[in-house]
């Protein structure tokens, strides 16, 4: 059965290449054998259900943007890609309601498997977020476990129960923080988590929880032996806050009067996005958590009123590029805006619904 | 098993019922029921004198529908979203409107759910469905309710009830089908006249489908994409009905209607097929009960007076028996009651001048196991006061409604009043029968439902109404023909331009988690719908039937300027839709053939072609013949569902049935 899919993918795929030359759109096609050129890819996660999660390539020097896993596969990628993870020449994608984890060539885009992420009884355990030691790739999953994941023989190998319904999960000095939301509990009397799991690596297994208030979030380890995360709060009246624990003593860190959707780290500071859904307004900007200080980020004028709804940011300390996803409205197409690492507008491109990760692709030679 | 069990108690029910009531004999020829009819015209002039569309009774049992959901689909100007199979959702929208700006009608009183503040007609059978009417605006009739006023266009659905020959006490009529993926039906309609007042029958209907249908699974949007041959899984659906009415004549002057309803109802939610994991174990189960009265009297040759009373149980449960949650599970129960009282005045001024007062005060709640809200109500009270002129060639017909609205929820303990007025005017011109002209325009609203109001993490903000304007030209042709002028041919066009503002939208806050419901946006629609209706009576006692309807609505986004949604057609609207129905009767056998058309729609706001729906045409044909026996006639019909096999979506990644088989029985008793 499995087989013939595959068969009628690879016939069909080939058809496809018998009529490229027939087809104008395909002139400036970048699917061949070769390599996917220089660029950028982003992650977009796609509306509920629709089973449109997309990886989009974008190509800064011919202005390409296309949904490069469906082209080079000949299958969409399917329904809410959560989060991606570039390590050596794989690319690795959760895809929370496909169940499962896409292993992809970073050079060619190609499939190489797609592991699929679920319980015994074949049900759905939600893989969401993804980290890599050096080494290796983990990954956290709704029902409550973190899973390594091995890069060479791309399989689930030791697992670890961890907290409530797993938001986001980072590796800092030997351990892995694992932020546990409860979010699924949050209409029942049991109400949302307020911990985080630390793992540690090598035994895998969890060696505490640590309070850090209610509804964390997303996650990433700071420097400075400091991981830093997004408290939700309960959106009413639990406020969103910004936590640091100190890896090596354990000690929690809150500041409640800042309110982010989300952060990634430039230096020693960290730059977030968030909107006011009151205000109706964006903000993005640098805060430094050691003191408290916030200042806005981008120098450009009329760049920040054109950022509809902020929702994802990366930050490339290594090429000096921010991108700032634009999920716009959410049921229609995103846009990611291009900054330097100086808070100067590069360039901004389209993207398809809900557009959440960002990745440069730099060592593709075209 | 189940079905047969309950087939065998309505049997021995009736067995044991129907002694006690034939006592009294009597052998007066009343043929008819004898309702009350005054300045009432729902639709029964030859020429459509306003905009509206309808499938008749002889349509109905010619079109291989399980539910009323399906009939719909021949209705113009109307679309049907239907996520596949017996079981599956089935709601309308007419002319782009959305489907909470329809009134429901079933037997002269609305039928509601204040919860979602749509009707899924799924839960209709169509085995024991008369006529349906869709009226854009609203019907010129005097005699109607505030509720079904208040609403942009109303769909009344009406049942089968019992024509009596002369002598005749009691007749029957058992409908039985069989079809591919473990369809069966059952329905059995047992109508007995007690005496000269009262008429009094019983349908029951059961229906069940194992719904587990093949389908083709697309991984991508371009026909080079890689497919897969699936099953569609925990689609099964068991629904049973039963229905008691009664209906009395006292004299010409005064009529009571009776009806007493049950409805129960399981089914599993296959969910959206996702791509990679195709599992789903959630659960739906439902039950409805009301009892509904309507007491006409004509208090004189000026003032007719009526009143509707309905009062209403309604059970739903949800089970998710795979959630990541603590329980495991997630397990919501809904009650929602409702007590209704309607008054009506109808004062005919002169003769071609009436006008008529109608209230209706009705009281909603909603309890729930779920915390988002656990207790909400809605005190209602709506008022039309209307103007009738109509000297057989000028219509006028004008209203004003005024709406009064009580909400409580014990999330926001605070009541919230809120009070409105609208308006609709219409003005029509017949000539000779022939042809009519005419226009009206329609401003009205739909409140939030509670799921709008209450069913969301962040405190609800204050919504408004959704609010609707319609402009409407309307003509009618009709034309008499062929020998004995037997032969009829109708065709009728509308032109219209829709508004809706404050359309009541959920937006993301913060992520994507946490939604909320906003009055936001705006849209634009404009259309046309034209039908058509030939009737030929043909040599060789061929009798020929032909009804087409075409639809073109351009509904287009006008929210936000700067949105890629802008000026874009809006999700699940096709520009083309249309639909065929053609039927040949002749003495030895009974053919009809179906198409329904629908062009390609959007999933999404934007018109692209990764949200694109492709286009659809389903055509379905029966065979059928007749049999006599001295009392009895048979009828049995074989019929092809999607005779093409043609694999569509109407709601996208819920896959519909491809062909389907069914034979059918029916058996009228005398």
């Amino acid at each position: 059965m499995k087989k013939t899919k595959w068969i009628i993918a690879l016939l069909l795929f080939g058809l496809s290449f018998g009529f490229t030359s027939c087809e104008p759109e395909n002139d400036k096609d970048p699917i061949s054998n070769k390599n996917l050129p220089n660029g950028i890819i982003v992650l977009c996660e796609g509306n509920d259900g629709m089973n449109n999660s997309s990886l989009i390539h974008y190509n800064p020097i011919t202005k390409d943007s296309m949904d490069i896993f469906t082209s080079i596969n000949g299958q969409a990628l399917g329904d809410l890609g959560n989060d991606m993870e570039l390590l050596n020449d794989k690319l690795f994608i959760s895809v929370k309601g496909s169940a499962c984890v896409n292993v992809l060539n970073s050079y060619s885009g190609k499939l190489i498997k797609r592991i699929p992420v679920v319980d015994e009884q074949g049900t759905n355990r939600k893989p969401s977020r993804l980290c890599q030691t050096q080494t290796m790739i983990y990954l956290c999953t709704v029902d409550g476990y973190v899973f390594e994941i091995d890069p060479q023989s791309l399989s689930l190998r030791r697992k670890v129960r961890v907290g409530r319904n797993p938001e986001d999960i980072c590796y800092s000095d030997g351990k892995l923080y694992v932020t546990n939301s409860g979010g699924l509990d949050w209409n029942t009397q049991i109400g949302y988590d307020r911990t985080v799991s630390v793992v540690d690596v090598q035994t895998m297994t969890e060696i505490k929880k640590i309070d850090v208030g209610l509804n964390p979030a997303f996650i990433k380890p700071l420097g400075n032996n400091l991981v830093g995360l997004i408290v939700r709060g309960n959106y009413s009246d639990v406020p969103n806050a910004f936590v640091t624990i100190n890896t090596t003593t354990d000690m929690v860190n809150s500041s409640e009067n800042i309110a982010m959707s989300n952060f990634d780290v430039i230096g020693d500071e960290i730059l977030y996005v968030n909107y006011d859904y009151i205000a109706m307004e964006s903000s993005i900007k640098i805060y430094n958590y050691l003191t408290n200080m916030s200042r806005d980020f981008i120098k450009t004028s009329n760049v920040i009123s054109q950022i509809i709804s902020p929702y994802g940011i990366n930050v490339d300390n290594e090429f000096g590029e921010v991108y700032i996803t634009d999920a716009t409205s959410f049921s229609v197409s995103g846009k990611v805006f291009v900054l330097d690492i100086g808070g100067n507008f590069k360039y901004s491109f389209s993207t398809s619904n809900i557009p959440a990760i960002s990745l440069k692709l730099a060592k593709n030679s075209i | 098993m189940t079905k047969k069990i309950l087939f065998v108690f309505v049997l021995l029910f009736f067995n044991i019922s129907l002694p006690l009531l034939a006592q009294e004999k009597d052998s007066i020829n009343s043929i008819l029921l004898n309702e009350v009819k005054i300045t009432d015209f729902l639709a029964k002039d030859t020429i459509s004198k306003q905009s509206s569309s309808s499938l008749d009774k002889s349509t109905i049992e010619k079109i291989t529908s399980s539910s009323v959901g399906e009939l719909a689909k021949y209705i113009a100007g109307l679309t049907v979203r239907d996520y596949g199979g017996l079981g599956g959702l089935k709601t309308i929208s007419v002319r782009g409107l959305g489907s909470n700006h329809s009134a429901i009608v079933y037997d002269g009183i609305s039928v509601t759910d204040f919860q979602t503040g749509q009707v899924d007609l799924s839960k209709f059978s169509s085995n024991n469905i008369k006529e349906i009417n869709l009226f854009n605006g609203q019907s010129y009739s005097l005699l109607q309710t505030a509720r079904a006023l208040s609403s942009s266009n109303v769909f009344i659905i009406e049942t089968l009830n019992p024509q009596f020959d002369s002598l005749q006490k009691m007749k029957a009529e058992l409908k039985t089908s069989y079809g591919s993926f473990n369809y069966a039906n059952l329905g059995l309609n047992v109508a007995y006249r007690i005496n000269k007042i009262w008429t009094t029958w019983l349908d029951f209907d059961v229906q069940n489908s194992a719904g587990n249908y093949p389908y083709l699974l697309r991984y991508g949007y371009n026909e080079t994409d890689s497919t897969s041959k699936e099953i569609r899984k925990n689609s099964d659906y068991f629904g049973v009905r039963g229905e008691w009415n009664g209906f009395a004549s006292f004299n010409s002057k005064t009529d009571l209607k009776l009806k007493a309803y049950y409805f129960y109802s399981e089914r599993g939610l296959p969910m959206s097929t996702t791509l990679y994991y195709l599992n789903s174990s959630q659960r739906l189960w439902d039950e409805n009960f009301f009892l509904q009265a309507s007491f006409t009297h004509k208090i004189n040759n000026r003032l007719t007076y009526r009143t509707n009373a309905k009062t209403l149980y309604s059970y739903s449960h949800f089970l998710d028996p795979k959630t990541l949650n603590v329980l495991g599970y997630q397990s919501d129960k809904y009650y929602q009651r409702e007590y209704y009282l309607n008054n009506i005045f109808s004062l005919r001024i002169t003769d071609k001048l009436s006008s008529s007062f109608t209230n209706d005060f009705i009281y909603n709640n909603l309890n729930t196991s779920s915390s988002f809200y656990s207790k909400a109500d809605r005190t209602s009270s709506i008022s039309a006061l209307s103007l009738l002129y109509d000297n057989s060639k000028l219509i006028i017909n004008t209203n004003v409604l005024h709406y009064v609205v009580s909400d409580y929820s014990n999330r926001d303990i605070k009541r919230k009043i809120q009070n409105y007025f609208s308006p609709y005017f219409s003005v029509g011109y017949t000539w000779n029968n022939i042809f009519s002209l005419s226009a009206f325009f329609k401003d009205s609203f739909r409140m939030p439902s509670f799921n709008d109001l209450y069913f969301n993490r962040v405190s609800p903000s204050i919504l408004k109404p959704e609010q609707t304007q319609q402009w409407n030209i309307h003509s009618a042709f009709t034309l008499n023909f062929g020998s004995y002028k037997t032969s009829l041919l109708t065709i009728s066009l509308d032109c219209y331009y829709n508004n809706v503002r404050n359309k009541i939208v959920a937006v993301p806050q913060r992520n994507l988690f946490v939604w909320s419901i906003i009055n936001f946006g705006e849209v634009n629609i404009k259309g046309l719908d034209m039908q058509t209706s030939f009737r030929f009576y043909l040599p060789l006692s061929i009798d020929l039937n032909i009804r087409t309807t075409y639809s073109f609505q351009r509904a287009i986004d006008v929210s936000n300027p700067i949105s890629n949604s802008y000026k874009q057609q809006i999700p699940y609207t096709p520009l083309h839709s249309g639909t065929l129905f053609l039927n040949i009767t002749h003495p030895f056998m009974d053919f009809s053939y179906t198409i329904n058309f629908v062009g390609k729609r959007y999933a999404l706001a934007e018109n692209i072609d990764r949200n694109m729906l492709k286009a659809y045409m389903d055509h379905s044909i029966t065979f059928s013949k007749d049999f006599n026996f001295n009392k009895t006639k048979i009828n049995i019909g074989l019929s092809c569902l999607n005779l093409l096999a043609e694999q569509y979506e109407v709601v996208r990644n819920y896959p519909m049935p491809q062909r389907q088989f069914r034979i059918n029985l029916k058996m009228y008793l005398k």
